[in-house]
């Protein structure tokens, strides 16, 4: 029997060049990175083969309880942040609030805010000479302190629950409202309604987001770097350790970023263990019914509602009005001016230029790769693509100042010598935010149908004509709508920017970082200003070109 | 220009699974053929292998001389109908069906004349510059074959292409699918699983099942003579009753039905004396009162269609029969309840062996 190799051939060449070179870039860019961080953390300085890096680890206080601290900061917000942001997403799906547009801007402005601009700002408002505490001080009422554990939990609280939201009231919204009739039907009351099905068909969602929520906690350096003060936790330590390191091996350091990919991966493992058991698939027939409230009962709703938001939305309306602060040296003066703009239109000018040369390459860059690694994994299924898919999401788990160590102890010598270069940070904007650009597009490839592309095959186009005629282009909004969360974040991007920078090729978020440890705050607040807005601009023309569609989480 | 298609000995196997198990076929220039069997039978997985979207793993599918074997889909010059028309969302009604012409790098005013020509040929002018979105299922399967016809294709091949319509806008497509098909005298790979579209259709049909081709004849030979049980009971419906052959006289047999009634048949003359399966479609039982000579039974449900009524019977042995009676050659109507006598009409009946994968029918003496 002759096996049909020429036609097959052809057919799936395009395809299979696209993935090998996709898996060359991949392992020369992220898995060698990641080889390298594990090999020299079972070195010792002699850069002889050992354990005991691992064995110290384990051992010495110093490290286990930096361990200790990251798991139960991580794991306190996270609930924390659910406890107050499910019942708000509930509130605001099924009720009408007021105004509910302008509130899930404010939520998802307060989401996209810069990093550590949190830690900073509940320093300004509650630290030890802080507004608040201040004023109250003088009235006779002594603020708890915080700083340390309290501070790090209240902060991660407030950044992350704005996430949850999101993806629960996406999932709230997209619920099939027949399911709850049916309950109601068979005279289940509400709160129990409520519990028994509501509830557990939005659990596989919130489950998904309190992961998002504590590996992004778990990741986090700048906040615990500012408000933590005495208190270590893990990303905190790599970046300590690896700048005391310099010069040597940073063995150490290497040793932890394993431990903390290890601790992330694990807690991934769990809750994929944990949702896979527990899908559903629902076919969404009518959206649910949206309760209509009255008088006081709809103000309440609206106002608990809105509390919450301007909690979230809080820091980035101090650093907003403080921006336009007289400073004197770090102190702000009661006096409004634009000091604190020229002052970093003339000095720190060039930051803004490098954020917005370096995310714009980035984003050319992930929408591309996006693209077809999306439609690899969903329609060209097999194993080296599977490979490739893990590795593209993989970065989920890795935080960015260890992936930012991973390039810098790989890149440092010949024959790939990247170190101190704008495109080091380029390359680890890509392989961080690449995932979400990613997701949105598999997700989209999955309601195109492949007949489509059959079609244009069968009326005489080839197949690599064929994708960009029709899937490509029916793609385009799942793209945009990952691409502006990857946009986003990588404007924002602190921890890795931080490891990767010098002088010449310093971003806004580095420059925000230096400003504050240098004590202008007055600065840091204009530099943040300039992200936030241009975050908000972004989300506003997405919204307004894809016509109301949300962005993808 | 139209082809002629010759398929030998196709295989495609999934696994240690033949989808498609050494099929032949030939199919005659102009031809509107149908592959027809129940869902996985793998009528749809040949007709892929035809377009080129699914690798022919044995044997040779040819188009007039040329073995088609190893060019790629693009190339093949065939049009191709999908089940859920796989219009593209992103372009108007003109420039869906200016697509393959455009690929062909035809001049403008060329495709603009075969465009309009083929729009005209499916009724859809009037739709030249909408966009697919706001189209019903009717329209965009206009278009689809519109976009199909326009190239000149060499075969034309449609998947299950009325399958998400209506029942109503089913039958107006099926008529308008069969004009466009005759008027351009294209030969047509036709892929069902509703056997009534496929009777109405089609010059020429072949069963299929677990890829393997049953039977392939005209639609009325399928109806009248399917060649083993699987295809009578899946064209129409046939009850299949129990009997045995007594005599058989050079090929003048008398077969016992349940043991209660003698009838008269041309069998092949080899056939020996054995037990038999009857298969008897609805409509050849005579139905008479009780008080008459035949399988007795009696009346559960009487179902009123139209045109005709539709009895099940329960017989004295416990077995269920439908039964059909026309009315306008009704004799007398019966109400549940009543018990009546049934006698097959021997000129039309088959007859199987047990396995029910033979008919010992002689075909050429019996049927009238």
């Amino acid at each position: 029997m002759k096996r049909n190799s020429i036609h097959k051939g052809i057919q799936l060449d395009f395809w299979k060049v696209v993935s090998l070179i996709l898996m060359i870039i991949l392992t020369i860019f992220l898995l060698y990175p990641l080889i390298t961080i594990g090999y020299k953390s079972l070195l010792n300085t002699e850069g002889q083969f050992t354990l005991s890096n691992y064995k110290d680890f384990f051992t010495l206080k110093y490290y286990t309880s930096a361990l200790g601290h990251s798991f139960l900061v991580c794991s306190i917000a996270t609930v924390f942040a659910t406890l107050v942001s499910v019942p708000i997403a509930y509130l605001s799906s099924r009720y009408n609030v007021a105004w509910k547009k302008a509130l899930n801007m404010i939520i998802i402005l307060s989401m996209i805010s810069p990093p550590f601009i949190g830690a900073y700002s509940w320093i300004l408002l509650f630290g030890r000479s802080g507004v608040v505490t201040s004023f109250l001080q003088k009235i006779g009422i002594n603020m708890p302190s915080i700083y340390g554990f309290g501070g790090i939990i209240l902060v991660f609280t407030v950044k992350f629950f704005p996430m949850i939201y999101l993806y629960v009231s996406g999932a709230l919204g997209s619920m099939d409202a027949s399911l709850e009739e049916a309950a109601e039907n068979l005279g289940m009351s509400k709160i129990r309604r409520i519990m028994t099905v509501t509830f557990p068909l939005i659990l596989p969602t919130i489950s998904a987001a309190m992961l998002m929520a504590f590996m992004a906690a778990l990741a986090d350096f700048g906040t615990p770097m500012l408000i933590g003060e005495g208190y270590k936790v893990l990303p905190v330590l790599i970046y300590q350790q690896y700048l005391s390191e310099t010069g040597g091996d940073a063995t150490m350091a290497s040793t932890l970023s394993v431990i903390i990919i290890l601790c992330a991966l694990l807690v991934l493992i769990l809750q994929k263990f944990i949702v896979n058991r527990r899908n559903y698939t629902m076919s969404m027939l009518r959206p649910p019914a949206v309760v209509c409230l009255k008088g006081w009962k709809r103000f309440l709703v609206t106002a608990v509602c809105y509390l919450v938001a301007f909690i979230g939305i809080l820091p980035q309306l101090t650093v907003l009005f403080t921006s336009f602060l007289k400073t004197s040296g770090p102190l702000f003066v009661k006096e409004f001016s634009l000091d604190s703009y020229r002052s970093i239109i003339s000095k720190l000018g060039s930051s803004i230029t490098h954020t917005f040369v370096y995310s714009t390459v980035a984003i050319i860059i992930m929408i591309a790769a996006g693209l077809l690694i999306a439609y690899l994994s969903v329609r060209k299924k097999n194993k080296i693509n599977t490979v490739l898919d893990v590795l593209v999401m993989f970065p989920y788990v890795i935080p960015g100042a260890v992936l930012g160590i991973a390039l810098l102890l790989t890149f440092n010598q010949k024959p790939i010598y990247l170190t101190g270069t704008w495109f080091i940070l380029v390359l680890a904007y890509v392989i961080r935010k690449l995932p979400y650009t990613v997701r949105s597009s598999s997700a989209i490839l999955y309601q195109i149908d492949p007949a489509i592309e059959e079609a244009s095959i069968n009326l005489g186009v080839s197949p690599a004509k064929t994708f960009f005629k029709t899937t490509a282009i029916l793609m385009i909004p799942g793209v945009f709508s990952g691409a502006i969360m990857s946009w986003i974040t990588t404007i924002n991007e602190l921890s890795s920017s931080v490891m990767l920078y010098t002088s010449k090729t310093a971003t806004i978020s580095v420059s925000v970082y230096t400003e504050v440890i240098r004590g202008h705050f007055g600065t840091a607040a204009a530099l943040a200003v300039i992200l936030s807005i241009t975050s908000a601009l972004s989300v506003l023309l997405f919204t307004k070109l894809s016509g109301g569609r949300s962005i993808t989480l | 220009m139209s082809r002629d298609v010759h398929i030998v000995d196709a295989v495609k196997t999934y696994g240690d699974f033949n989808a498609v198990d050494h099929v032949d076929i030939d199919i005659q220039a102009g031809e509107l053929f149908t592959l027809l069997g129940p869902s996985g039978c793998g009528k749809t997985t040949l007709l892929r292998m035809i377009a080129g979207f699914n690798s022919i793993e044995g044997g040779t599918i040819s188009f007039g001389e040329n073995v088609i074997n190893n060019i790629p889909a693009h190339k093949r010059n065939i049009g191709m109908v999908f089940q859920n028309y796989a219009i593209f969302p992103h372009m108007s009604v003109y420039d869906n069906v200016a697509y393959g012409l455009k690929a062909r790098k035809l001049k403008k005013a060329e495709i603009e004349e075969r465009v309009t020509e083929a729009l005209a040929m499916v009724q859809i002018e009037n739709l030249r510059d909408r966009q697919p979105a706001n189209m019903s299922g009717g329209q965009q399967q206009r278009v689809a074959l519109a976009r199909a016809i326009v190239i000149h294709p060499d075969i034309l091949l449609m998947d299950e292409p009325l399958s998400n319509l209506d029942a109503k806008l089913r039958v107006q497509m099926r008529t308008t699918i069969k004009k466009v098909q005759k008027k351009l005298g294209i030969t047509t790979i036709y892929v069902t699983h509703d056997q009534e579209e496929a009777l109405a259709i089609s010059d020429r049909i072949a069963v299929m099942k677990s890829g393997r081709i049953q039977q392939i004849g005209k639609p009325k030979e399928i109806y009248t003579r399917p060649s083993n049980e699987f295809v009578a009971n899946f064209i129409g419906i046939s009850n299949i009753l129990q009997g045995e052959i007594k005599e058989n006289n050079e090929g003048n047999a008398r077969i016992s039905l349940m043991n209660d009634v003698n009838i008269h048949m041309k069998l092949k003359e080899k056939e020996e004396e054995k037990p038999v399966k009857v298969s008897v479609r609805p409509e050849e039982f005579r139905m008479d009162d009780s008080t008459k000579p035949g399988i007795h039974g009696k009346i559960i449900l009487k179902t009123f269609l139209g045109d005709y009524i539709s009895y099940e019977i329960e017989l004295t042995n416990g077995q269920s029969v439908e039964v059909n009676q026309y009315l306008k050659e009704t004799a007398r109507e019966y109400d549940a309840g009543d018990t009546v006598s049934l006698n097959p009409m021997e000129n039309k009946i088959n007859i199987y062996d047990l396995s029910g994968e033979e008919a010992l029918v002689d075909e050429k003496k019996q049927y009238s």
